[in-house]
């Protein structure tokens, strides 16, 4: 059976429904998702200078254990807040959708944004203020400090606020492909939530900061996990309409979406199930991703390659390219996730190939579907085929040199003389690793320039 | 070439499962099958010793292990660990932040009961020649069959996240 889309591009029947104050909203949201990676970009050259001997010097920091800090806000701004305020961007447009610009509870979306910069300001504060201890826990790393944990609050109820709003819509209205996958998202991201409540209770008295942030976050972040890989999916829904003559077919993509929520749903019982110090725990939900989360990805990355392959050239189309190179950073990093040592860099060779493959997949919507909806100029193709080809390629040596470190011994989390780089294989793999970071890193910098200067500038035409 | 190639696309196209509901109830039950059978995936990739374990408390358990260290220490060290060459059957193995001690030296074919605990807070314990990965809790010591069969130099790791250091905490356990 075909599912031909819909006579009217998705850009357009979305445009249709965005009123002046969603328009105002969405833009709320892609700006704040845009500067969460600006200041994630700012606090890792901070870092950069903390580390570097010359420039430590030329700009002395009054705190000895400032580097972990701004490493741990560094990643919360630019996995976390990022692809959250993404979410975020994604829930607004599905409500619009559904209720054709007329959504209840619309107070929610504004209030939401408000907490979520608030928020962001409260975890700045407490790494510039040096604030609590440093704990680089898994997935949603903190600091121990209750502005910090205040801001992850504050953030965690923001996007509540927009998923719940969505949810609300959606009863009695219209619900196309897009809603349900950016529904599925939104739920899964209420099951994560429910998944770090249920480890704060069950945490003993007893444990030391480290284990407590360990284990509070491990099962929540894993579905964290879920949900970026659903807003990765959502999004290739969106660009393989964009860029193909026939979509996914819808009832493929609502199966995929769900059947994630339900899987993620399932982690809910592991605390039911095992003690949240045990090592059943943290083996059970390292499965539930082993064996929840591929099948949906690999059925629809077969269906989207398919349609990929009757589109000539793949370069030319923005869409097109964006998603051929986040199906290839995921499927590789999904892969490398099957072959993964202890404590070595073979970790943050799979994650930074996967996110990458997400990031990609953002970046494409955003030059082809948030600039255009909120009628700001968008940069030319070239300069934004250059951006996407230099991150995903980047990003593509990176992994693959870090993959092979990490095979040689290389441990993860260390830098300078802490990596014990005492082989000529290990420091080649380094070098590539490098090679790649830098080229990915200008990639990166030249997306975030883009936009901004994009959302930046004066309007060129009037919204509904 | 072109008729051929736009052919063979479009029953790429027709064919396709993805297109079905057939696609949808393959995915649906691939997945959540996939997840109920989980423990049993676990079991038949990994099986893994389960470990006898005993209560004690660190400082019986550092006095048992300083022991074994003081009879037969070989003078030498590993990254300022000293290293021991206990006989074969009872030795000992502490995890403690953010390293583990002594470095143990073993004898090819030699059997050895592996006592392993935590002096301070909760480890990780990831031991490949032994396929142990286990969770060092205060208060309980963990104990391991080992033979080794090659000489090497092996690795082990703590798996657990327990502070900024964890991830350069290893020890090592030399076959000879």
């Amino acid at each position: 059976m075909q599912h031909k889309r819909s006579s009217k591009a998705f850009s357009d029947s979305t445009a249709e429904v965005l009123s002046h104050a969603l328009a105002r909203e969405l833009h709320g949201w892609v700006g704040l998702a845009v500067a969460a990676l600006a200041v994630a970009g700012l606090l890792a050259l901070v870092a950069v200078i903390v580390r570097t001997p010359v420039l430590r010097e030329l700009f002395p920091w009054p705190w000895q254990d400032f580097f972990p800090k701004v490493v741990i806000t560094h990643v919360d701004f630019s996995i976390v807040l990022w692809f959250l305020s993404i979410l975020g961007a994604l829930a607004l447009l599905a409500t619009a959708r559904s209720t054709e610009g007329n959504p209840k509870w619309n107070i929610l979306g504004r209030i939401s944004l408000i907490l979520i910069v608030i928020s962001s300001f409260l975890m700045l504060i407490s790494v510039v203020f040096n604030l609590g201890e440093a704990s680089l826990n898994n997935y949603v790393p903190v600091l121990t400090h209750p502005l910090f944990y205040a801001g992850l609050g504050g953030l965690a109820m923001g996007i509540s606020g927009v998923v719940l709003r969505l949810l609300r819509n959606l009863v009695n209205n219209t619900v196309g492909p897009f809603e349900h996958g950016v529904a599925a998202t939104g739920t899964t991201f209420l099951i994560a939530l429910v998944c770090f409540f249920l480890a704060w209770r069950a945490l003993p008295a007893w444990i030391e900061p480290a284990l407590a942030n360990e284990r509070l976050f491990w099962g929540g972040g894993h579905i964290l996990q879920f949900v970026n890989t659903m807003l990765m999916l959502v999004i290739w829904w969106v660009l393989t309409e964009q860029a193909t003559a026939w979509g996914i077919p819808p009832r493929l993509f609502i199966g995929a979406l769900w059947s994630l929520a339900v899987v993620a749903l399932s982690g809910v019982l592991f605390y039911v199930a095992f003690d949240v110090i045990s090592l059943e725990h943290r083996v059970s939900f390292t499965q539930l991703l082993k064996f929840g989360l591929p099948i949906a990805p690999l059925m629809l990355s077969f269906t989207i390659a398919m349609r990929l392959a009757m589109v000539r050239p793949l370069w030319a189309d923005i869409s097109a390219l964006s998603l051929s190179l986040s199906l290839l950073l995921f499927a590789v990093g999904g892969i490398l996730g099957y072959f993964l040592g202890v404590s070595d860099t073979r970790i943050p060779a799979h994650y930074h190939a996967v996110i990458s493959g997400v990031n990609l997949a953002v970046m494409g919507m955003t030059f082809t579907l948030f600039l255009p909806l909120l009628q700001r100029p968008c940069p030319t193709p070239q300069a934004v085929r250059l951006s996407l080809l230099l991150y995903g390629g980047g990003q593509l040596v990176l992994s693959v040199g870090m993959f092979a470190a990490g095979i040689a011994g290389v441990p993860r989390k260390t830098a300078g003389l802490e990596q014990n780089l005492d082989t000529a294989v290990k420091y080649f793999y380094m070098v590539v690793y490098g090679a790649g970071g830098f080229i990915a890193i200008i990639g990166g910098i030249y997306f975030v320039f883009m936009t901004l200067k994009c959302l930046l500038s004066r309007r060129i035409g009037g919204y509904r | 070439m072109r008729v051929l190639r736009e052919s063979v696309e479009s029953v790429r196209l027709r064919k396709s499962v993805s297109d079905s509901w057939w696609g949808v109830i393959i995915l649906v039950t691939a997945t959540l099958t996939l997840v109920s059978v989980m423990p049993a995936w676990q079991w038949v990739w990994s099986p893994e010793p389960r470990p006898v374990t005993y209560k004690i408390t660190a400082e019986s358990f550092l006095t048992q292990l300083d022991s074994m260290s003081a009879t037969y220490s070989t003078g030498e060290f590993i990254e300022e660990t000293p290293v021991v060459h206990p006989p074969p059957g009872d030795v000992y193995l502490a995890a403690q932040r953010f390293r583990f001690f002594p470095v143990l030296e073993l004898e090819i074919g030699g059997t050895y009961r592996l006592h392993l605990a935590t002096t301070d807070s909760v480890h990780g314990f990831t031991f490949p020649l032994a396929q142990a990965d286990l969770l060092l809790v205060p208060g309980s010591a963990a104990v391991l069959n080992l033979t080794p069969g090659a000489s090497g130099r092996y690795a082990l790791q703590c798996s657990e996240y327990c502070g900024l250091e964890h991830s350069r905490m290893k020890g090592w356990v030399l076959v000879k």
